[in-house]
């Protein structure tokens, strides 16, 4: 009995070489990517189409490249750093900043202060604010309300545009 | 993965000729009397252990701790007849630090000025060091070489717990030597993956 016991068992263990790695709790393209719950998490990501999210932290902030979709929320310090194709939904912290390529969209809300640094042809909204500081390397659009006054800098050399909606852009509006 | 498997049976295989080896030519060899060695029921051993291969998860980097293992003897005389060999099963536990950290969610290593006074990172680092615990269970077939020096091997597979998360290793191997100072106790040493150990073995 201890012989076929100890068979049952080499077999079992040899059997599990076939089986393949599992790890947990990866940051890759295409799949959720989660830092919450505490004082400080930094996400990186590679390759394109990642989704970090951060929230309930004290300073949380995610680096990743093209189509990234990043979110935060209950945080006192978030920050994204991306390529292009971008989507950056900020909202109910204190600061959120963004550095992200061309086709940014940067959403920031019942925010202290927002801030970004966006490329070619992006699209920055923010309202609910006490600053929303905007850096356009490109053309932009950029939307503020509650209050309407958002400092936006035309760093590309784009002219600065005032459009009639009351929105202000780098370029035409 | 695939290539640190690779490395570490390389090492396993290398280190179970050699002692195979050494068996042999020594004039006292008692490989061939199957049974002829020390009986035990259980073998303590604590250790030291170091991981120098990429543990499973997201390690990096040298690891360094102890642990024991405690293994329960089930075959005094083992799978080949004609053999000095015998079976047992081990459980075990390992601590080992890693220096490394290959995850997702590690430290920024750069912030760039942002507007609005909002620092915005843009490089993650890992972490300087990450904790591992192992709890490996193995199959272990004993070959007794002679008075002074026995080898082992140890299929397995093991749970471990690393930055917190339980995690589940498919298999663990290794391969270790005894060098027998009495019938009831020895040194140790063990290669494979996904760590290396030396310690003192409580034949009882």
């Amino acid at each position: 009995m201890p012989r076929l016991f100890s068979a049952l068992a080499l077999s079992l263990m040899l059997g599990g070489l076939a089986v393949g790695c599992h790890d947990h709790d990866t940051c890759d393209p295409g799949e959720p990517c989660d830092c919450f719950g505490g004082h400080e998490c930094y996400i990186g990501c590679e390759g394109d189409g990642c989704s970090p999210r951060c929230f309930q932290m004290e300073h949380c902030g995610a680096v990743c490249d093209d189509d990234c979709h990043s979110q935060c929320f209950d945080v006192q310090e978030c920050s994204t750093s991306c390529g292009d194709d971008c989507n950056v939904d900020c909202h109910n912290a204190v600061a959120c900043g963004a550095i992200c390529g061309d086709r940014c969209r940067f959403d920031c809300h019942d925010m202290n202060r927002c801030g970004v640094v966006a490329g070619n042809d992006s699209r920055i909204n923010c309202h609910n604010f006490t600053t929303c500081s905007v850096e356009c390397t490109g053309t932009c659009h950029v939307t503020c309300a509650s209050p309407s006054n958002c400092d936006v800098k035309c760093t590309g050399g784009a002219g600065l545009t005032q459009c009639g909606d009351g929105s202000i852009a780098c370029g035409g509006c | 993965m695939y290539a640190r498997f690779l490395r570490s049976s390389v090492a396993v295989v290398s280190f179970v000729v050699a002692m195979l080896g050494a068996g042999r030519a020594h004039a006292q060899s008692i490989i061939k009397h199957p049974g002829d060695h020390p009986r035990y029921t259980f073998e303590a051993e604590p250790h030291l252990s170091v991981g120098v291969l990429d543990p499973p998860g997201f390690g990096g980097g040298t690891g360094w701790g102890a642990g024991f293992r405690g293994t329960v003897e089930l075959l005094h005389n083992g799978f080949i007849p004609k053999l000095n060999n015998s079976v047992g099963i081990g459980f075990g536990i390992d601590y080992l630090r890693y220096d490394g950290w290959q995850g997702p969610r590690g430290q920024c290593e750069r912030f760039a000025p942002g507007p609005a006074g909002v620092p915005i990172c843009v490089r993650v680092s890992g972490r300087d060091h990450v904790n591992y615990f192992y709890l490996p269970v193995v199959l272990q077939w004993n070959f007794w070489l002679h008075r002074k020096w026995s080898v082992f091997g140890e299929p397995g597979l093991a749970l471990y717990v690393d930055d917190g998360h339980l995690e589940f290793a498919p298999f663990v191997l290794y391969a270790g030597g005894r060098y027998h100072f009495t019938d009831s106790i020895a040194l140790t040493m063990r290669l494979g993956y996904p760590s290396f150990s030396l310690g003192v073995s409580f034949l009882l």
